[in-house]
């Protein structure tokens, strides 16, 4: 089989991974042993997470590309269409004359719970669509409903991230609040985070699944988000709610995260209130059914629209 | 060599159960194209989803030794509001192929001129076509599964196409459905004819053609 005749070989058409591919690797592949860093793990594991990845980075790129446009100016407003939500809520609270629930720096209380609801509910809403106006796609066998929902989440968790980001240098530079200000234990900070990414992917690979059989799914989606802004605690902790509101509350995941988030964030707070394990756990049960939806809908005759 | 293991196909639908493919064994051996033949909603495109492994059959398996693209030509991979080059990007990142490269190659091929770089959604049928075919050409499979996808193009595109397959013929093979004699014709040696979800193989296409035209004839 000879290579030379062709307009470029591309070795077998096989994405790389494979055996006997060399090419430049990229520092995500290199960390995930495309360069023979776990040779000695004799299994193919890890360039299935190679191939898994490359589908995931081209999507992302796409998505973003689709949705941003190509002017950078669309990006901007991606950055800028969240932060301007933040400045101006956090305006109207500094009029009425609120105070941080907890903590030193309104700012600081705000961000850490208005962030992780805008992501859980983007995240929600994206993955409802995430499949349908892709379907497309999966006519390209390496393409499963798995990645898409990744890439779009990671997209959003992302520009969140960013969001976040952006807030912390700049009311540091501008408004004097200091950067120790964001961080009271960093463990607990990183777990909360981490039950947050995972509460945001079970919920998007749920709503990816709803969003396949039920076409109005994702204004659902966004009407729930809206809810969860007034439900998940953005202005108050589960301390500085009487009783009855304060029940009612323990069975939002998202409110749970969020304190749990502030424990580890800003100093001086600490809070007995939330449980680690029930988002966890809700998240979980997402991914399931979202799961279990997927095998129904693959062993069925169902057809995408 | 692909070969098709007792493998069926149904479909569910409002009026009960339509076999798509009654079951079935077949195998698509190296150096020889073959196309496939069928009346409309005969299970073509089925067939080709399942040799691309986009859908699994509900019995059998589908062993393959070869590469193979996905049953491309049915254009609704392409994203309408990227152009044709940035739907050609996310396809080389995907195969991790040379994007510079791909990009002439198809630039040329495709001969979309400047709409290469305009949405995709501005592009006549013919031109998705072209690019769809540009596309999946760029990348070096050893099959590729055509669906319907030349049919789109005029003559001197077809030409140009059937010049491409000649050159790589030592390497490649294609599997097509088309209801268009001469293209099948450009292309194929062989031909499998589905009809009533039987699906027969010709070693001769004027057998497969003259089989084809009693299955017309009877269902007129």
């Amino acid at each position: 089989m000879s290579l030379s005749s062709f307009p470029y070989g591309s070795g077998s058409g096989t994405p790389r991974g494979g055996p006997g591919n060399a090419g430049p690797l990229s520092l995500i592949e290199r960390l995930l042993g495309g360069d023979g860093l776990f040779r000695n793990l004799k299994t193919d594991f890890w360039p299935k997470v190679v191939r898994s990845w490359r589908v995931v980075e081209a999507m992302m790129l796409r998505e973003a590309l689709t949705r941003y446009g190509r002017r950078s100016a669309g990006f901007v407003w991606a950055i800028i269409n969240p932060m301007m939500l933040v400045i101006i809520m956090m305006v109207i609270f500094t009029y009425l004359g609120r105070q941080a629930a907890a903590g030193e720096y309104l700012s600081v209380f705000f961000i850490t719970g208005i962030i992780p609801v805008i992501a859980w509910r983007n995240a929600a809403v994206q993955g409802a669509g995430a499949i349908t106006s892709n379907r497309g796609l999966l006519n390209y066998p390496q393409i499963r409903p798995f990645h898409i929902v990744v890439a779009r989440t990671l997209l959003e968790l992302s520009i969140s991230g960013l969001v976040v980001l952006l807030f912390v240098v700049g009311l540091w530079a501008f408004m004097d609040v200091p950067l120790n200000a964001w961080v009271d234990e960093p463990f607990t900070a990183i777990s909360a985070l981490g039950c947050l990414v995972f509460l945001c992917y079970g919920s998007a690979v749920l709503s990816s699944q709803i969003g396949r059989v039920f076409q109005l799914w994702g204004q659902v989606m966004s009407r729930l988000g809206r809810v969860l802004f007034f439900t998940s605690g953005l202005w108050y902790t589960f301390a500085s709610l009487p009783t009855g509101p304060r029940a009612l509350m323990k069975y939002n995941p998202l409110a749970h995260t969020i304190e749990w988030l502030r424990d580890g964030v800003i100093p001086g707070f600490e809070s007995d209130f939330y449980n680690p394990w029930f988002p966890l756990w809700i998240g979980l049960i997402f991914l399931a059914i979202g799961l279990l939806m997927e095998w129904l809908i693959a062993i069925s005759t169902f057809v995408d629209e | 060599m692909i070969e098709l293991v007792d493998i069926e196909k149904t479909y569910n639908t409002r009026y009960g159960v339509k076999r798509v493919i009654k079951p079935t064994n077949l195998a698509f051996y190296r150096g020889a194209s073959t196309a496939v033949l069928g009346l409309n909603g005969a299970g073509k495109s089925t067939l080709l989803r399942m040799i691309g492994g986009v859908e699994k059959p509900d019995r059998g398996k589908v062993v393959k030794t070869v590469t193979v693209s996905p049953p491309l030509g049915i254009t609704n991979t392409f994203n309408g509001a990227l152009t044709g080059a940035e739907n050609l990007k996310f396809v080389c990142r995907l195969y991790d192929i040379d994007i510079k490269r791909a990009e002439a190659f198809v630039e040329d091929f495709a001969d979309l001129g400047p709409y290469f770089h305009e949405p995709v959604r501005t592009y006549s049928s013919g031109m998705r076509g072209r690019l769809a075919f540009g596309m999946s050409m760029a990348v070096d499979f050893q099959v590729y599964l055509i669906d319907e996808g030349l049919s789109a193009g005029d003559a001197r595109f077809r030409q140009k196409s059937r010049d491409a397959f000649e050159r790589r013929k030592s390497r490649s093979d294609i599997i097509m459905t088309s209801h268009n004699m001469n293209t099948i014709r450009d292309f194929c040696t062989r031909a499998v004819v589905i009809d009533d979800g039987n699906v027969t193989p010709f070693e001769d296409l004027d057998a497969a053609e003259e089989f084809y035209m009693e299955v017309v004839a009877r269902r007129r």
